[in-house]
């Protein structure tokens, strides 16, 4: 017999001990790198007595970075929780279910005919994302809709990994037009590279990230019904359609602003609400905070990993969680099956 | 008094009319129970009933309004509603699931107030659940867990609950316990009860009101002793059935059936 005390206190205290634990890794973060700096110099810089050489690796490489493993993981973590219960299956995720492709092939397409960077891309970006990961959830929609039926979680996932495949083959189509430049920050994009560490980009995504968060926070309440089943939710007096649709529009948005950023973190979106509910439960109210801490945890993580162990030339972020959370998804795998 | 009217229910799936012009009343105070074949439209009409369904036409009136123009938020207020076996998110607890009946009634962050603490001893007291209170729903059994769910209706405190078959997939014990405790909820907190049960002698055991249906239209309604007739079972389910009284509660049982020689194959589960 299994017994849980969960109280309040204690779903508050989980959630600050994850912010310890995510600021600590910041930290680490901002000490790792090709030029090392100890934590005194750090101090030093934080303080506004560094040199112009130390200022630099901080501000303009190291913390802009950090800052965008968090939004992203934030984004990641919270657009997979949000699908994760309003389909009620732990498979969905922006990755699963294709969002993160629509979002990358309009990426893509942006970076064939125009540059990359440059100061008008930190909208355009993030806003094309969006309507990429919008036009495949919509394609979604209208591909697994039944007249006078209820959409069925699993025929929205198998849709999705079908049309993800699918934008993968035009993805693939449209590399062949673009010069080496390019074609490395496709590939490096589709593995998750953070590319976007930027202040211009990060003004951008930090209040895209933050307004969203805070809708989808004030709709926690929503999320527990609609976690219970829509015909539940209805009898406990929740508007079901409008709330379902601004949520999956809220979730779509969450995941774009990271992916047009950040890369492909497949896994992110799904093996952070994995993660808190394992920490947590499943009461929104946590759940969802969690979710983003967790999802930027792994992140910054695995980019502090990345930047301290030398492997030769710089590697993706997203290997490296892929390479983290292979085995955890494997278990959770073998676990459900037992 | 009623608690539901319905006027003229049409109620389809696509162009398929499942229900047609249905007229039914669920009195105030009373446990109603709608028997009827598989397939014969009976849950359906609760989920219209309870607007999980918009019918096609017709009015549905709680408590005299027309439901349509009651916000759902107000709707929930007043009638709670659950589904056939619906299932609760693993590692949620007993008290947690309970306190999301006071949905309807909180706002903003929906912070619980020391009256919503109060209703949600409640609704776990009246279902006997306060020992499990911090368990989780899905280490309980399926006669535990369905007192649960009750006991989030009880927390909606709402006038009207309406359960879709709350039997299903219980065994003979656990299913008199379910009815035992929806009687007592009548009986002692005034509830008014509609529910979809397959069993007919529990259905008569438990009502005051019944309602037969075979697809979408009422074959009789009235007390168990006007439904539970031989003539009635016969339009309903073309079985040829024994009705007799038991002797404890002297309500009418159905003791033996046959299926008449020209019993059409049934038709779709709803």
């Amino acid at each position: 017999m299994k017994k849980k005390r969960f109280t309040l206190g204690r779903g508050v205290m989980i959630l600050a001990l994850l912010v310890v634990i995510m600021v600590a890794i910041a930290v680490i973060s901002i000490n790792s790198g090709k030029m090392s700096l100890s934590i005194s110099e750090v101090f030093q810089v934080i303080l506004g007595k560094g040199t112009d050489k130390q200022n630099l690796i901080i501000f303009e490489f190291r913390l802009p970075r950090i800052v965008l493993a968090v939004l992203v993981g934030i984004g990641m973590g919270a657009s997979g929780c949000i699908m994760q219960s309003l389909l009620r299956n732990d498979m969905a995720s922006p990755g699963t279910l294709g969002i993160s492709s629509g979002s990358g092939l309009f990426v893509l397409i942006f970076v064939v005919m125009f540059a990359s960077k440059g100061t008008s891309s930190a909208f355009v970006l993030p806003l094309l994302a969006f309507v990429g990961g919008m036009t495949a959830a919509g394609l979604i929609f209208i591909l697994s809709y039944r007249r006078g039926r209820d959409i069925s979680p699993t025929g929205l996932i198998l849709t999705g990994i079908a049309l993800s495949s699918g934008y993968g083959a035009l993805t693939t189509l449209l590399t062949l037009k673009l010069d080496q430049n390019q074609m490395d920050f496709m590939q490096r994009w589709g593995a998750g590279s953070l590319w976007g560490d930027d202040w211009r980009y990060l003004a951008v995504l930090a209040p895209w990230t933050l307004i969203l968060i805070l809708y989808v926070i004030y709709k926690s309440r929503i999320l527990n019904t609609l976690h219970l089943g829509n015909e539940t939710a209805t009898g406990l007096g929740v508007a079901v359609k409008p709330e379902f649709l601004g949520l999956s529009i809220a979730a779509v948005a969450l995941a774009s602003g990271g992916v047009a950023l950040g890369g492909n973190f497949f896994f992110v979106g799904m093996i952070s609400p994995h993660m808190a509910r394992k920490i947590v439960g499943p009461n929104h109210k946590f759940l969802l905070p969690a979710s983003c801490l967790t999802g930027a945890i792994l992140i910054l993580f695995a980019d502090t990993i990345t930047r301290s162990i030398s492997l030769g030339t710089d590697v993706p972020t997203g290997i490296v969680i892929t390479v983290l959370s292979t085995p955890y998804f494997l278990y959770l795998l073998g676990k459900s099956n037992g | 008094m009623n608690s539901i009217t319905t006027e003229n229910l049409d109620i389809a799936y696509d162009d398929d009319l499942i229900v047609e012009s249905l007229d039914i009343n669920i009195p105030h105070g009373k446990v109603t129970t709608i028997i009827g074949p598989n397939g014969c439209g009976k849950s359906t009409v609760l989920k219209a009933v309870g607007r999980i369904l918009k019918p096609k036409n017709g009015m549905v009136y709680l408590n005299g309004d027309d439901i349509r123009t009651l916000s759902t938020k107000e709707i929930a207020k007043k009638m709670a509603i659950l589904p056939q076996s619906p299932s609760a998110p693993s590692g949620l607890t007993v008290s947690e699931l309970v306190a999301y009946g006071r949905f309807p009634h909180q706002k903003g962050f929906g912070k619980l107030t020391s009256e919503d603490k109060k209703i949600i001893q409640w609704a776990l007291s009246v279902t006997k659940l306060t020992e499990f209170e911090n368990r989780e729903v899905d280490t309980l059994s399926g006669g535990q867990r369905q007192r649960v769910w009750i006991s989030m209706a009880l927390a909606q405190q709402t006038d009207l609950i309406l359960l879709d078959e709350p039997t299903t997939y219980l065994d003979l014990a656990h299913q008199l316990e379910v009815l035992e405790l929806l009687y007592d909820l009548n009986r002692r907190q005034g509830c008014t009860i509609a529910m979809v049960l397959h069993d007919l002698n529990l259905a008569a055991r438990f009502s005051d009101y019944m309602i037969a249906i075979r697809s979408g239209k009422v074959i009789k309604h009235g007390t168990p002793e006007e439904v539970m007739t031989p003539d009635v079972l016969k339009e309903a389910f073309f079985i040829d059935a024994q009705v007799v009284h038991e002797p404890k509660t002297g309500r009418p049982v159905c003791l033996t059936y046959n299926l008449l020689p020209a019993a059409p194959v049934s038709g779709k589960e709803v």
